[in-house]
């Protein structure tokens, strides 16, 4: 009961919402939906550090017959992750998505993208897993078009199309798979693997297929092509609640896999992780600091930090897998919030071209505050949440003795340094230019919850870094536990 | 005592980042109050100096940390004393200076609170006990510094140097922070304290030269060595206080600090001492030498502190007793002397409305007192006696001769910046605050001294009789100093410092400087039009231009690849997909030799699966070149009737049913809706699709052979029969695939439910939104046409 709840309170609302028309109605009851599911997540936390992890065979089917839903550790810090951005997302969406298209069922597809994603990060089974994705990529399909404006319609085709890639690639490789090991539940699998790991080479053509499916969803180089073509175009506060979702469920599906099977062939994955990571680091920065587009900026960006989770996760020790998870909680919430302050500002400049905008700091101190601060913290400066993730990577790093791919993790860091301050210095800092006027937004719309929900992230995001010890202890026992797959084997198969 | 200390520091941040509340309420007051701070920091550290004994260390520990490996424990000896005491000193003169000259500016909330943070981040950073906690107050000086630097940031010009000096310092940040957490992984601790104690000395460990490097650099990036000197004049566009506090105290001393700092783990090696003797002897000189030749006042001071940085960076290189004693003497007597003169340019700058030295002349008249603070301050830098600046000079030569092994370099460098900066000094005096034959339109003196608040004159006087008081009673400092030194060296040395040295060579050489600096003074006009002319040479290579030169580059380059990369054409996108996937996959069959262990021994396959696999690849390869639409659906139905066969062949009956009626379903739904597609276009080339189909068979033959290969693994036996053996006993049900999908996988299939529901319910909404919009775009246009009639 205490997963399905993760999968039921989104379901209920589509169903809900599918029932009720009043618009303000659906509004309210997506907020409370929302913060049970927030709740939800939190109560898991103490439950998965007494009892480790939490397990439910669905149907009362032992595993591997049924489906299994797991939750470790890192599923628990995921779920509470996407929980808060989803939260801060929809309140924020509010006032910041337009009464059209709410009312044409944004919190609808929303909460499809929730259900989505809370079962990815639950699913035990590869194909379960791959239904989660569908779910997930459907719902965003839609919210990306919702609105029906032509650069919407123009992205959300190649996302649609290089995403349904993506489940081709997966598909194949869970039949694959289930053509060899005659299983799909993740542990029975793994297990599997264990008794003979000399068979993980033969295998893994099939697990290529389902890598190169989690490259795609989680945007590495050189399968990215789909996010910078589509996170512009819909309303900001869809491409907030993507940025922090979306790319995210990729890389936790590389980080299960990766612990689970690839690990036993390890020189061969580890070395294509760390290339892969390496090249989007810097082809994402590289890309970035082209753009004259606040979001495309952002977009491109999302890249280059996926590559830093990335490389920690091919370190491949303790320290290093915490550093990823640590890193992938840190980007959640500081590249939505930049989102965020993004959305913003178009509602009120009516704009987010580089060139068009300027003088946003004289007149709204706190946006500013708070762009620096989401900024500054994916840059990777102290105090912020983005610093104690660059140090506990590089110090993995070091570590594990990769100095090459910790020297470019270093450097890029000043390119994102870089981008960031561009947007500063234009968006922020210089005169507006007088020859391009911008036709005035209509009356100044209300901005309270949208403030109110940047605050909240900027303060989180300050507090990860500040009060990291914490988490960092949680980062660390959830990699402890993925570093020893046999304990996940066990609670999900029982002992034997 | 001393844990008040650290409740300071952390007040100075709180003061800052509170300023916007405390703003409303103090008003004008509010430089008073928050140079209370600083003050109480000083008279705290002066009370540590009195206690502080020969050969020890307080160290104050935190209870506070913000990760493992990270606290926030302070150190105090002598080197973090001589550094704060400056830093808490000058800063609360520079709070009271600028509380009136920022007075007339927007926005003074946000000077105070960069430069609270900046104040905060220094003290900090000279007296962490912990690396990464230096680190960290290092970085929050950069960043401080961006904002302080752009403070006026509708300026192009001050958005262009805060840019490149933060670029440059956290380039050095990031450097810094990878040699601390190397450091850390290599000693098993980031405490400083820890580090001396064990006496540990990387000098022999095989990361030694890659951690030198990362220091060095941090070290030059913001101590402004040449050649990435040029953010520092660039960083005068930061209002008058901070240039006068960036440039004496905080900051560019920061760089010098680290090198102090970190001498135990690094210093004395060969590679150590060159590095920093040519750096800092090339800074030292060129700095001096190109001051001669500016007009603006802070442009002057800005190039006499590359040069002094320059002296400091020589001198710790230079490796000797003498010469680390030296560079303590000398940062005190640059921070003091520069200090005050930064302020004495904005007194100028305030009360001329200019900072030209060759405009202005006979000062002395309006502000007498200015004056004499400026005659103190400019006698230091030349570094004449009295003052605490002529014992430095002193210094420098004894360590200068000291090394004879590469003094004939190091000297010709270090006689020639001194003479540049005696007659630097001397001509700024003569030219601004004596009288002189050139006309000065007195209308250019806006306020007298005597108009100006006696906080904003404090400055200047107080620093200038400090540096005289040091000069005459320098024993004051020989403690602290002595205890600096002890922990750099592990002995005690010769801390002695006095005026009067004896008749020797340095002496003669301190003659000889000051009499050259005479003479290149009194023929000022050519060597300054002769160094105009080099500085005009150099222009083409003007390191601020090159550098935003090298930005635009990059950014022309980023843009050109970027459209190279994310082009835009899905197909090369779908292409990169396929052919990178199975290029990975292609190198696995290598190595695995899929080939050799390809079975011969397949089973038998019956005539009529291999007819049904022919009349199948028959329907694909007509459905690719059909002409229409319908031919090529109808193919494609083909196709799949084919696999439903297949199934039935192979005993799967109900899953042959299922494929059917899928089968038929499509098609009807296809043929209802084929009238209201275009035209069936063919709109590639044929080349590409020549391309095509090559990479759709190379695809299509990979995905086969990792089938086959596939078929080869069978370690365990599935769990499919379960399902086979209790479908009907546990759950109910005849048909299999109706069990799996309703009860052994049920949750699958309500995730697929959902998925058709979002689709359907987003194809709903697309085409009801969309009509929506377009009627009412329809009703805007014809509003806008009939305002347009009206008007």
């Amino acid at each position: 009961m205490s997963l399905f709840a993760l999968l039921l309170l989104p379901f209920a609302y589509i169903i809900l919402a599918l029932l009720i028309k009043k618009a303000s109605i659906k509004k309210r009851l997506a907020i409370l939906f929302a913060t049970a599911n927030f709740l939800w997540a939190l109560a898991l936390i103490p439950l998965v550090q007494f009892k480790e992890m939490i397990v439910v065979q669905t149907g009362g089917w032992q595993a591997p017959y049924g489906i299994t839903l797991v939750a470790d550790k890192l599923s628990v810090f995921m779920l509470v992750m996407v929980a808060i951005i989803f939260l801060v997302t929809t309140i924020y969406a509010t006032q910041a998505v337009d009464k059209e298209r709410r009312k044409s069922g944004h919190y609808f597809f929303s909460f499809g993208i929730l259900m989505g994603v809370n079962g990815s990060l639950i699913a035990g089974d590869v194909f379960n897993l791959y239904v989660w994705y569908e779910v997930m990529l459907m719902s965003s399909f839609i919210l990306i078009s919702l609105g029906g404006e032509k650069a919407q319609m123009e992205g959300s085709i190649k996302y649609l199309i290089l995403n349904l890639i993506s489940a081709l690639f997966f598909v194949s490789g869970v039949g694959l798979l289930y053509g060899n090991l005659g299983s799909l539940n993740m542990a029975d699998l793994s297990r599997i693997i264990a008794n003979q790991p000399e068979l993980l080479p033969q295998l893994n053509p099939a697990l290529i297929l389902m890598f190169v499916s989690f490259a795609i969803k989680g945007a590495l180089v050189p399968f990215f092509f789909w996010l910078p073509a589509s996170y512009h175009t819909p309303p900001p506060a869809v491409t907030a609640l993507f940025a922090g979702l979306l790319t995210k469920v990729g890389i936790y599906s590389l980080i299960r896999f990766y612990t689970l099977f690839l690990y036993h062939d390890a020189p061969f994955w580890n070395q294509l992780i760390l290339i892969m990571g390496s090249l989007s680091m810097i082809i994402g920065v590289f890309a970035a600091s082209s753009q004259y587009d606040f979001r495309k900026i952002l977009s491109f960006h999302i890249i280059s930090q996926v590559g830093y989770a990335v490389i920690a996760l091919g370190f491949y020790s303790v320290a290093g897998i915490a550093a990823a998870i640590f890193f992938l909680g840190h980007n959640m919430l500081s590249k939505t919030n930049a989102f965020l302050v993004a959305g913003w500002i178009k509602h009120h400049k009516g704009t987010l071209n580089l060139k068009t905008l300027g003088e946003v700091y004289k007149e709204s101190t706190i946006w500013g505050v708070l762009f620096f601060i989401s900024a500054f913290s994916l840059a990777g400066l102290p105090p912020l949440s983005g610093f104690v993730g660059k140090y506990l990577i590089i110090k993995a790093g070091i570590e594990a003795n990769q100095l090459t791919v910790t020297l470019i993790a270093l450097f890029v860091g000043l390119f994102t340094l870089f981008s960031m301050v561009k947007i500063w210095l234009e968006v922020f800092w210089k005169n507006k230019p007088r020859d391009k006027v911008v036709k005035a937004p209509l009356p100044p719309p209300k901005d309270h919850w949208m403030l109110t929900t940047s605050v909240v992230m900027a303060i989180l995001i300050v507090a990860m870094g500040v009060w990291a010890q914490p988490i960092i202890n949680f980062c660390e026992a959830a990699a402890f536990d993925l570093m020893n797959p046999d304990k996940y084997i066990e609670f999900v198969l029982g002992k034997s | 005592m001393g844990n008040i200390l650290s409740v300071l520091i952390a007040l100075v941040f709180v003061m800052g980042i509170g300023v916007p509340l405390l703003y409303p309420v103090f008003k004008k007051k509010l430089g008073w109050l928050l140079s209370s701070i600083p003050l109480l920091i000083f008279i705290v550290l002066i009370a540590e100096l009195i206690r502080l004994p020969g050969r020890e260390a307080a160290i104050l520990e935190s209870s506070w940390s913000m990760f493992e490996g990270l606290d926030f424990s302070f150190r105090l000896d002598g080197l973090s004393l001589i550094f704060g005491l400056l830093i808490s000193g000058i800063g609360f003169l520079v709070l009271l200076y600028a509380s009136y000259y920022m007075s007339k500016y927007d926005r003074q909330g946000h000077f105070f609170t960069y430069l609270m943070l900046f104040m905060g981040a220094m003290t900090g950073l000279v007296f962490s006990d912990n690396l990464i906690a230096l680190f960290i107050f290092w970085e929050l000086t950069s960043v401080a510094s961006f904002f302080l630097i752009g403070f006026d940031h509708h300026q192009e010009k001050s958005r262009q140097a805060s840019l490149q000096a933060l670029l440059i310092t956290a380039f050095g940040g990031l450097s810094l922070l990878f040699a601390v957490i190397l450091t850390g992984h290599i000693a098993g601790t980031y405490r400083i304290s820890e580090l001396l104690e064990q006496s540990i000395h990387l000098g022999n460990h095989p990361h030694y030269y890659l951690i030198l490097n990362m220091v060095l650099i941090a070290a030059f990036t913001k101590s402004a060595q040449f050649p990435v000197h040029f953010w520092l004049p660039g960083a005068m566009q930061a209002p008058t206080p901070v240039s006068a506090y960036l440039h004496s105290a905080t900051m560019v001393n920061a760089g010098v600090f680290l090198l102090l700092r970190l001498y135990p783990l690094l210093g004395g090696t060969i590679l150590w001492k060159y590095a920093l003797i040519l750096t800092g002897g090339i800074t030292m000189f060129l700095g001096a030498f190109f001051s001669m030749g500016q007009r603006d006042f802070k442009r002057i001071l800005a190039f006499t502190t590359i040069s002094a940085l320059g002296t400091m960076v020589l001198l710790i290189g230079i490796d000797t007793g003498s010469s680390l004693k030296a560079a303590l003497v000398f940062f005190i007597v640059h921070g003091l002397y520069k200090g005050g003169l930064f302020m004495i340019a904005g007194i100028v700058d305030k009360s001329t409305g200019t900072r030209d030295i060759y405009q202005l002349s006979g000062l002395y008249k309006s502000m007498p007192y200015t004056t004499a603070a400026a005659f103190l301050a400019i006698i230091s830098m030349a570094g004449l006696p009295p003052m605490l600046g002529f014992i430095g000079k002193e210094l420098i030569y004894e360590a200068k001769l000291q090394l004879p092994e590469i003094s004939w370099i190091v000297l010709p460098l270090g006689v020639g910046a001194n003479i540049m900066m005696v007659a630097v000094s001397i001509t700024v005096f003569v030219e601004l605050f004596l009288p002189s034959k050139k006309h000065m339109a007195q209308t250019l003196i806006k306020y007298k001294e005597k108009e100006l608040p006696y906080s904003f004159l404090l400055g200047p006087i107080v620093l200038a009789i400090l540096g005289l008081a040091l000069g005459l009673a320098p024993h004051i400092l020989e403690n602290a100093i002595a205890n600096g030194l002890f922990f750099m060296r592990s002995h005690t040395t010769d801390a002695k410092l006095s005026l009067w040295h004896g008749f020797n060579d340095v002496l003669l050489l301190s003659i000889f400087t000051i009499l050259c600096g005479v003479l290149v003074f009194v023929i000022r006009k050519p060597v300054t039009k002769f160094i105009s002319r080099i500085i005009s040479l150099l222009d083409r290579y003007h390191l601020p231009t090159l550098f935003a030169n090298m930005i635009n580059y990059y950014l022309y380059l980023a843009a050109k690849n970027t459209r190279r990369i994310q082009h835009g054409y899905h197909r090369f996108y779908l292409i990169t997909f396929f052919l990178v996937a199975i290029g990975l996959i292609a190198l696995q069959l290598v190595r695995i030799n899929t080939v050799e262990l390809l079975p011969s021994s397949f089973s038998p396959i019956k005539t009529h699966v291999v007819l049904l696999l022919f009349v199948s690849s028959l329907s694909v390869i007509f459905a690719v070149v059909a002409k229409t639409r319908l031919s090529a659906i109808l193919a494609m139905g083909l196709l799949g009737y084919g696999i439903g066969m297949l199934y039935l062949f192979y005993g799967a009956v109900d899953l042959a049913i299922t494929q059917f009626l899928v089968e038929t379903i499509i098609m009807v739904i296809f043929v209802m809706v084929i009238y209201y597609l275009p035209k069936f276009a063919v709109m590639s080339s044929k080349l590409s699709r020549i391309r095509d189909a090559i990479i759709s068979l190379v695809v299509g033959a990979f995905v086969t052979l990792v089938i086959i290969e596939s078929e080869l693994i069978k370690p365990e036996s599935p769990i499919s029969s379960f399902y086979v053996e209790n479908a009907y006993i546990e759950a109910k049900g005849r048909n299999i695939i109706n069990t799996i999908l309703i009860d052994f996988r049920a949750l699958d299939t309500l995730g697929e439910m959902v998925v058709i529901t979002m689709a359907a319910a987003g194809v709903f909404s697309l085409f009801r939104f969309q009509i929506k919009r377009l009627k009412q775009k329809e009703g805007a246009d014809k509003s806008d046409g009939s305002s347009d009639i009206i008007s």
